[in-house]
């Protein structure tokens, strides 16, 4: 695709955490992820 | 600026949300930034961002488990780094303004609160959206050249082109759906005499406007009216450095049209334009010049894949760069992120470190194609019976046909990697590109024809020319232009690496 998008990717996961009381691990979270779109298009 | 989430905060008027099955996508019109909100619950905060006084106390009102907070507050940080966020000096119970193309109310359906932890963002975008991210709108077969590489093989007006009232009964589907932005192509789109009346239109609708142009057409008037506009990005199309290299592939005259359009824009201060570059054998030499030239005009580079699509099926077998040719591209883009490819060299990541990208096909995906006479295909480079997934003008229109297509669920299923798969590198190229397979004869399931493993040129040399499929149903050129490579369709070689 012209198609696929993107070109840069920009992951921000989130470091698991640890829980006061009984120290467990949060479970690891991938909330937002970047993608720059510009120059998909599939044209010539 | 340091995001505090102690400090009020709001969506950026300029940011669009579209829901989507794991949370939502947002797009920044000023930027030209997507980003994948990938939790209902993140939406919902960052929607609800602009009633409460503070992130924390809408962590607080949302009722998110504490031990999560640092989680969102991370995410939130992110997007505010992006400018998706944006910090609130007066009353923020005031809200934010909807952004353009802002679906919110109403339009998509929403998360359905389903977890999306453990998948990847390509999982998620491969298995489809609630639109697409990307949409090429070709405006009219219609073109003043004749591009020997053409994928839609341009140059007579179809006589059952869309008219403007239902150009514009598409460009409110596209506002219903959340269509950020729109890639309008053709032919030459400066050919219709409703151009601006519909650019228009898309642009009151909220959505944004991107337009490929062999620049013949865009006199000085024409670029100081598109300067004059929001939301309208235009992209010049050169494929020479010099007029022999460019009007070699696009015709005689043609370069020193499309110089004269980028000193039209440059003139009328339309700012960073997009010079357009499809790739051959003959001008990846000069991929230097042209940043250089993009540079002098203040433009951004564009550089595309060449695909044996239209009347690239004649061309390309003399004209697609050579492995040495592949492997110095991939070197320079590696070292210039900023020039924009539309990921669209994804195959070239089997030779070491990802392009940056989402690496992946996404025809019918994230991707699609609506051709002048409103047909719907799965990607730009695949006019063909064969994937074709409907007509805008079927009941339903480009919603039905985007959301229900059989084809397009096809696509969005588990693909098999067939014969790629005993290959250590399809994680990295995905098996390459579907539309330069199909038109080279090629089986979906095997390599792509430039694989950079050379696995594609071994099966390619077995291909008889009368596997290759045609394309003459939407073929559209000049009587002048030889057709030479386009016999019928026999069911594709078994594939075998």
């Amino acid at each position: 695709m012209e198609q696929t998008p993107v070109l840069d990717t920009e992951a921000v996961a989130t470091a698991p955490v640890t829980d006061d009381a009984a120290d467990e691990t949060v479970e690891e979270e991938l909330l937002v992820e970047e993608v720059s779109i510009d120059g998909m298009c599939g044209v010539y | 600026m340091t995001f505090d989430a102690s400090k009020p905060h709001c969506v950026h008027p300029q940011v669009a949300l579209r829901p989507e099955p794991f949370g939502a996508l947002a797009y920044h019109y000023d930027n030209r930034r997507l980003t994948l909100l990938r939790s209902p619950e993140l939406v919902a905060l960052v929607d609800s961002l602009h009633a409460h006084p503070s992130p924390r106390a809408a962590f607080d009102a949302q009722g998110l488990d504490p031990a999560r907070w640092s989680n969102y507050e991370k995410a939130l940080a992110s997007l505010a780094a992006s400018s998706f966020l944006t910090p609130v000096d007066a009353d923020p119970t005031e809200g934010r303004t909807p952004g353009i193309g802002d679906p919110t109310d109403g339009g998509p359906p929403r998360p359905s609160g389903a977890s999306t932890k453990g998948t990847t963002m390509g999982d998620q975008l491969k298995s489809g959206l609630n639109a697409p991210i990307c949409l090429t709108w070709e405006w009219t077969y219609a073109c003043n050249l004749q591009c020997v590489h053409c994928l839609s093989s341009s140059g007579r007006r179809d006589p059952d082109e869309l008219p403007t009232a239902e150009m514009l009964e598409v460009v409110d589907a596209f506002a219903d759906l959340g269509v950020f932005y729109v890639n309008i192509g053709g032919g030459e789109p400066l050919l219709r005499p409703d151009f601006f009346e519909i650019v228009e239109y898309c642009v009151a609708r909220g959505v944004g406007v991107k337009f490929s142009t062999n620049g013949g057409l865009l006199t000085a008037d024409k670029a100081r009216r598109l300067a004059a506009m929001d939301y309208v990005d235009v992209q010049i199309s050169l494929d020479g450095i010099d007029e022999a290299t460019n009007d070699a592939v696009r015709g005689e005259g043609s370069h020193a049209k499309a110089r004269r359009a980028m000193d039209h824009l440059r003139d009328a201060g339309f700012g960073p334009f997009k010079i357009s570059v499809v790739m051959t054998r003959d001008n990846v030499e000069q991929l230097d010049a042209f940043e250089a030239l993009a540079d002098e005009y203040g433009a951004e580079l564009r550089l595309t894949r060449f695909r044996p699509s239209g009347r690239g099926a004649d061309s390309w077998h003399d004209l697609h760069p050579t492995q040495e040719q592949q492997r110095r591209l991939y070197h320079w883009l590696l070292e210039r992120p900023h020039v924009l490819t539309g990921d669209s060299f994804f195959h070239l990541s089997a030779l070491g470190e990802a392009l940056p990208g989402l690496n992946l096909c996404g025809a019918g995906r994230v991707v699609c194609l609506i051709d002048p006479v409103g047909d719907v295909y799965a990607c730009p480079f695949v006019l063909h019976e064969e994937f074709k997934a409907g007509s805008i003008r079927q009941p339903g229109g480009f919603g039905e046909v985007w959301r229900s297509s059989p084809l397009f669920a096809e696509l969005r299923g588990p693909q098999s990697a067939g014969a790629c798969a005993s290959c250590g590198s399809y994680d990295a190229c995905q098996g390459g590109c579907m539309a330069t397979k199909f038109f080279t004869g090629l089986p979906l399931d095997g390599p792509d024809p430039e694989c950079v493993k050379g696995h594609g040129e071994e099966l390619l040399a077995g291909t008889a020319v009368a596997t290759v499929p045609t394309t003459d149903p939407v073929d559209h050129s000049w009587a002048s232009v030889a057709l030479g490579r386009r016999p019928t369709r026999p069911p594709p070689l078994p594939a075998n690496l």
